[in-house]
């Protein structure tokens, strides 16, 4: 059978399932005869999951597009350099690195005009910075 | 009173800062319906978070004014390069990019804008005459009937889902279990939180929204191909417009107008549906079928008209119910609650000149995108023709900062990642993302209202079948969940696509 992305997805699902499945043990029962309790709810929607999971994964296994690996990629591509950014904002500031990320960010998209890069990188932090942190007041200089 | 509400929100309207505002969100509608990739529900994720420091009438005009225009302005890149700018208007291209092959772009603009304006305005129109009564109904709702209903939403989104059979189930039940995560409601015990204190509070709604929506568009975009470079540019007026066309085209509008109302009030049926819906029935009630798909103007008509009568519709289950029934409904609920207000009936008891203010709204809204409509169609055309990696770099630095801004918490930024990354992974894979939204958005609803109706019940959950709506919602639930089975088992054993439509 090849690998397909929809496949890919369904067993992330089914482990994110069994692992609420599991948690769901440890909760404390219901402080009524009547109520259900905490654990009820996720447990059958975690039981549901898993079953509709199986069956689908089973049923349509013609209907679903086969894997295309550079969409993997560039995911993980997007979510390191957009991780390591964020941790880089935290440690010198939102709006010291914001114009170097939005520079290397635009190069690596494939835009290789460079003044326009430039003016870009310059232009949005600082209609971010007047808008939020001036109009707004909405402190994102404190990342 | 009916009138003091009508009141009440025509003296809000009508303050300097809300025209402004709305002014600003049709402005910013405009520029991502334009924006090939990205719609009216990314640009409103995106932007709830920035509404977050403003009163909420300036929120909800803002917000108001991008779905109403990005709703539109799709519409002006499928005629002028053939590629639709949202979901909402592929079938536009059909007729619109004919008539500009032909020499007759500046026609082609002034019937959508003149076919949008009459259907946003007849789909505000449905708005008040279906929401106000709809609302009295509600008022008799208990906890049974709003754990139905919940069901019901999300069963009627995840069934329309595309891909494999069941995958809009199993996304929206992804998005209830996530829900389930933070202190339990009812006993105060943390559940699922792995004993990171970030998610005490739940999965934070907006970040959510945000890496669903725009995250994962924005990644989409980095993909996306097509050439938007191509585009001719009409003048500064580039409205053509005359009795004659207005006769040749009112039959279509009327029919586009009159069913997106319909079907936008219609949980789960978007603009893009009612796109398509709207063009077909057209083209069935016209004298000159043979037209549509050539350059045909009561087939731009029809479908232009039609998607932008959902825009204000669809606000009638969410305005009524407390129920989105669109993923951009599920955002501005987002934003009515960032903002402390909770939609449903007893809105229209506490607060009724709020609702006629969202009324109001919506008529001005399509007011000022007709002014952007007839004059100064060439600079949104320039826009289209932007390149992709500032685009693409725009929504994920506003993505950041949309996600960060309502806590401050950069844990929220790196869940909105993850998010967006797992939906951009979930729609390459041929499925929606629409389903985890809703489901995050009426998880807790329907959780509470189940245990508070057990709670409640001597028969346990036989209240469910004891209580004649609750048990007639239920069954429509059931229904909608093996419909799409039959249906689709059948297509299989024909070897032939499934029949699902396609959630936007």
């Amino acid at each position: 059978m090849r690998l397909r992305l929809a496949h890919l997805i369904y067993l992330a699902l089914l482990a994110f399932a069994v692992i609420f499945l599991w948690q769901a043990q440890g909760l404390p029962g219901a402080q009524s005869r009547r109520d259900i309790g905490p654990a009820a709810f996720p447990e059958w929607i975690a039981v549901a999951m898993i079953g509709l999971i199986l069956i689908d994964a089973v049923a349509s296994r013609h209907l679903v597009r086969p894997t295309n690996f550079s969409d993997l990629g560039l995911a993980a591509a997007v979510a390191g350099l957009l991780g390591l950014s964020i941790w880089l904002a935290t440690q010198f500031g939102f709006f010291r690195v914001l114009p170097f990320a939005l520079f290397v960010g635009l190069w690596l998209a494939g835009s290789r005009h460079h003044l326009a890069n430039v003016a870009f990188s310059v232009l949005l932090p600082a209609v971010l910075w007047l808008l939020f942190d001036r109009v707004l007041l909405i402190p994102i200089a404190g990342m | 009173m009916p009138i003091d509400g009508l009141l009440a929100g025509l003296s809000a309207l009508a303050q300097p800062d809300i025209l402004l505002a709305l002014v600003i969100g049709v402005t910013i509608g405009m520029a991502f319906g334009v924006t090939p990739g990205l719609d009216a529900t990314s640009g409103t994720a995106l932007l709830v978070s920035a509404t977050y420091a403003l009163s909420t009438e300036i929120a909800l005009a803002v917000l108001i004014g991008i779905y109403t225009a990005a709703t539109y302005s799709g519409s002006i890149t499928a005629i002028t390069i053939g590629v639709p700018g949202t979901p909402a208007s592929a079938a536009t291209v059909l007729d619109g990019y004919e008539l500009t092959k032909r020499g007759e772009l500046r026609r082609a603009l002034s019937i959508s804008i003149t076919a949008s304006v009459i259907g946003g305005i007849v789909g505000t129109v449905a708005l008040v005459f279906l929401a106000v009564p709809l609302a009295d109904v509600a008022l008799l709702f208990g906890a049974p009937e709003y754990f139905a209903l919940g069901l019901l939403g999300v069963a009627i989104i995840a069934s329309l889902v595309e891909g494999m059979m069941l995958a809009g189930f199993v996304l929206a039940l992804f998005g209830l279990l996530i829900t389930t995560i933070g202190i339990d409601p009812f006993v105060g015990f943390p559940r699922f939180t792995f004993g990171n204190i970030n998610l005490i509070e739940g999965v934070p709604y907006i970040p959510a929204l945000v890496g669903l929506f725009a995250v994962s568009e924005a990644i989409s975009l980095m993909t996306d191909r097509s050439d938007t470079t191509k585009a001719e540019r009409p003048p500064f007026f580039a409205f053509d417009m005359d009795g004659a066309l207005l006769r040749k085209i009112g039959r279509a509008v009327g029919i586009g107008s009159v069913l997106g109302a319909f079907l936008g009030a219609l949980p789960a049926v978007g603009a893009a549906a009612a796109n398509w819906i709207g063009y077909n029935e057209a083209r069935r009630f016209s004298r000159d079928p043979k037209a549509f798909g050539k350059g045909s103007y009561e087939g731009l008509a029809a479908a232009e008209a039609s998607n932008n009568g959902t825009v204000s519709s669809s606000l009638v289950p969410l305005l009524a119910f407390g129920i989105p029934g669109s993923a951009t409904a599920a955002v501005l609920l987002g934003a009515m609650m960032l903002h402390g207000v909770t939609p449903g009936p007893n809105l229209f008891v506490e607060n009724l000149g709020l609702v006629y203010f969202i009324f109001l709204c919506f008529g001005a809204a399509n007011l000022i995108m007709a002014v952007y409509g007839v004059f100064g169609v060439s600079f949104w055309v320039r826009l289209v023709q932007m390149p992709k990696p500032f685009i693409v770099m725009t929504v994920l630095t506003l993505s950041v900062v949309g996600a960060f801004s309502v806590r401050s918490n950069v844990f929220d930024v790196y869940l909105a990642i993850a998010l967006g990354v797992f939906g951009f992974l979930v729609r390459r894979a041929g499925m929606s993302v629409v389903p985890i939204v809703l489901a995050i958005v009426l998880g807790g609803l329907i959780e509470e209202n189940l245990r508070r109706a057990m709670i409640s019940s001597s028969d346990g959950a036989w209240i469910f079948l004891e209580r004649p709506i609750a048990a007639v919602i239920l069954a429509f639930t059931v229904v909608t969940f093996f419909l799409p089975l039959v249906r689709r088992a059948l297509a299989v054993r024909r070897r032939s696509p499934p029949l699902s439509e396609k959630v936007s």
